[in-house]
């Protein structure tokens, strides 16, 4: 048979990869390797550059998590007291949860710094990590180690705390977008105030531009990153607003495809959803609400699942999943990477907790304190201990690497 | 079609040099591609498996074999004995000693297992190439493919130097 030659065992020719296999090996190879691989050959610089190949690529890759700590001055006066109030960004680590104590220094962000209280919490989508603040957006992919900084965003006296970001794949036009709801002052029509959506599409010219219709005139709670969920960017809504009716608890979703808004009905907790300390993610294909089931008790923890959003006719199917019991209060309880049998859930900023799904009874052996972690410096091959004492927060998100360009 | 335990329907399987394999339809189930010629009705003789010599295909059986899920009465009561933990353990070592092969047979598995869509013996043994080839040099890389570097030096240096990093 002819297609013996690739194999043919002589003993002088070195069996080779055939073509045919080259596309079942290449999207199962990590980043790092395929960005050597471009010097290989034309022909596979040509395919590792597409971005069908960046698409099939991802889904062969596992997620892991991603972790920003953010370091104060190192001050003795204080925990993280710093006479400016300004943290640097150490890196982006991942951390495979395997090795529980050290994680990978995946990309340095040198000279990233900003004030502790103008960060928004992070987002990702296929392997593009958003890192909002009040005045600078980022867009970094760590595994190719590319980074882009949005233009200013408009309205800029109204930027500060009037606002919250969003990341996305739009499936239609096959581009990411960054969404940002903010609130747009009118200055002649005194009261005037309304929310708006502001795009900007990751590519060539970056810029922002209204979305074409206005979102829905409701409240949502600033510096609240969105959740991607199958196409579209959740919000949430804020229920109590001065001077006006508290607000059914529901999602702004907008859907990147098309730019269109739905309210999207939140899960019916019981007596009622806190969402000051609730989390809103993806896990595992579905939509996830994790929340506190009294707004004065935070040691009991409910996980509310739906597998797909309100589809304009049918309402979205909440499930409640899980109920989990600590010993202690949580201040947040955010799950971030699900497998067969656990959920990783980061709570209380610093500690993140392994829930066996098998036996959902909080267990204090389950938990890593990450202010303990060392983690491995690629650079200077050395591990480092990171103490309560600098580490001023850290942000923890689910993470692919991915060869996405931005 | 041949019934030689009741229950267990068998198939034949005919490599292209000759050989005949009889295996339980389960097994030959593991194939998605058999799959599909079974439930399309195209499987009342023997299944001729093009490209796929009797060494290779003998070895893709004895994987399958090894993987099909046990059901029925025996099966299922067999796998209440042991814990499931403890049933993928024993596969990981038995799927290690497996992919103990020189690299040519290597790489007749993965076309074996592409054209016959196997998912577990695809991911096995490409997840094996990958991590030899992930740390070679290009020129090893190269020497793996059938083209050539087509690249004049100074290109190559510029599509180099945009990832410097991933070099070091």
């Amino acid at each position: 048979m002819h297609d013996e030659t690739a194999t043919t065992k002589t003993k002088t020719s070195i069996p080779y990869l055939p073509d045919e296999l080259v596309s079942e090996i290449l999207p199962r190879i990590p980043v790092e390797p395929l960005l050597r691989f471009r010097s290989v050959c034309k022909a596979w610089r040509g395919i590792i550059d597409e971005d069908s190949f960046h698409r099939e690529h991802l889904r062969y890759q596992t997620s892991s998590l991603l972790v920003a700590p953010w370091i104060g001055e190192n001050d003795d006066d204080g925990p993280f007291a710093s006479s400016t109030g300004e943290v640097t960004a150490a890196g982006f680590y991942q951390w495979d949860g395997k090795q529980q104590d050290a994680a990978t220094l995946v990309h340095a962000m040198p000279n990233y710094h900003n004030k502790m209280e103008a960060l928004h919490s992070m987002a990702h989508c296929d392997g593009l990590v958003l890192l909002p603040a009040d005045d600078t957006v980022h867009v970094v992919n760590p595994a190719t180690r590319r980074t882009i900084t949005l233009p200013p965003t408009p309205n800029a006296i109204f930027r500060g705390p009037h606002q919250a970001f969003g990341l996305g794949h739009d499936p239609r036009s096959n581009t990411y977008k960054v969404a940002r709801l903010y609130v747009h002052r009118d200055r002649c029509t005194p009261g005037g105030d309304t929310v708006r959506m502001g795009v900007c599409t990751i590519g060539k010219g970056l810029c922002w531009r209204d979305a074409a219709v206005s979102p829905p005139p409701h409240h949502f709670m600033p510096r609240r990153t969105a959740t991607f969920f199958k196409g579209s960017l959740l919000w949430i809504v804020k229920q109590v607003v001065p001077h006006g009716s508290p607000a059914a608890p529901s999602f702004i979703r907008f859907r990147l495809e098309d730019e269109s808004f739905r309210i999207v009905r939140a899960p019916p907790c019981t007596p009622k959803l806190d969402y000051e300390a609730s989390s809103l993610t993806e896990l595992r294909g579905e939509l996830c609400v994790c929340a506190p089931r009294a707004a004065y008790d935070h040691a009991v923890f409910e996980m509310w699942m739906c597998g797909d959003l309100d589809d304009g006719v049918n309402p979205p199917r909440w499930d409640l999943r899980r109920v989990i019991t600590g010993p202690f209060l949580f201040r947040s309880f955010i799950p971030k990477i699900a497998t067969a049998d656990a959920v990783v859930i980061h709570f209380q900023e610093d500690s993140l907790y392994y829930c066996n799904l098998q036996t959902p009874v909080f267990n204090m052996k389950d938990v890593i304190e990450m202010g303990h972690l060392r983690y491995h410096h690629l650079d200077t091959d050395k591990f480092v201990e990171y103490t309560r004492k600098i580490v001023a927060n850290f942000y923890v998100i689910s993470y692919v690497p991915s060869l996405v360009r931005i | 079609m041949a019934t030689r335990e009741a229950g267990k329907k068998m198939i034949m399987l005919k490599s292209p040099d000759g050989m005949e394999f009889e295996v339980e339809e389960a097994v030959a189930m593991e194939s998605q591609t058999i799959r599909k010629m079974i439930e399309d009705d195209c499987a009342d003789t023997a299944i001729l498996i093009p490209n796929i010599n009797s060494k290779i295909l003998s070895r893709v059986i004895e994987y399958c074999n090894k993987h099909v899920p046990t059901t029925g009465a025996t099966g299922a009561a067999a796998s209440d004995t042991v814990a499931p933990a403890a049933l993928a353990e024993d596969l990981k070592i038995w799927d290690a000693e497996f992919i103990k092969v020189n690299r040519a047979t290597r790489f007749d598995l993965i076309q074996a297992a592409s054209y016959l869509n196997i998912k577990g013996l695809l991911d096995l043994t490409s997840q094996t190439t990958i991590d030899t080839i992930s740390d070679n040099s290009l020129e090893e890389i190269r020497s793996f493919l059938s083209t050539k570097n087509d690249y004049l030096p100074e290109e190559e240096q510029t599509i180099r130097r945009e990832n410097q990093w991933a070099f070091q």
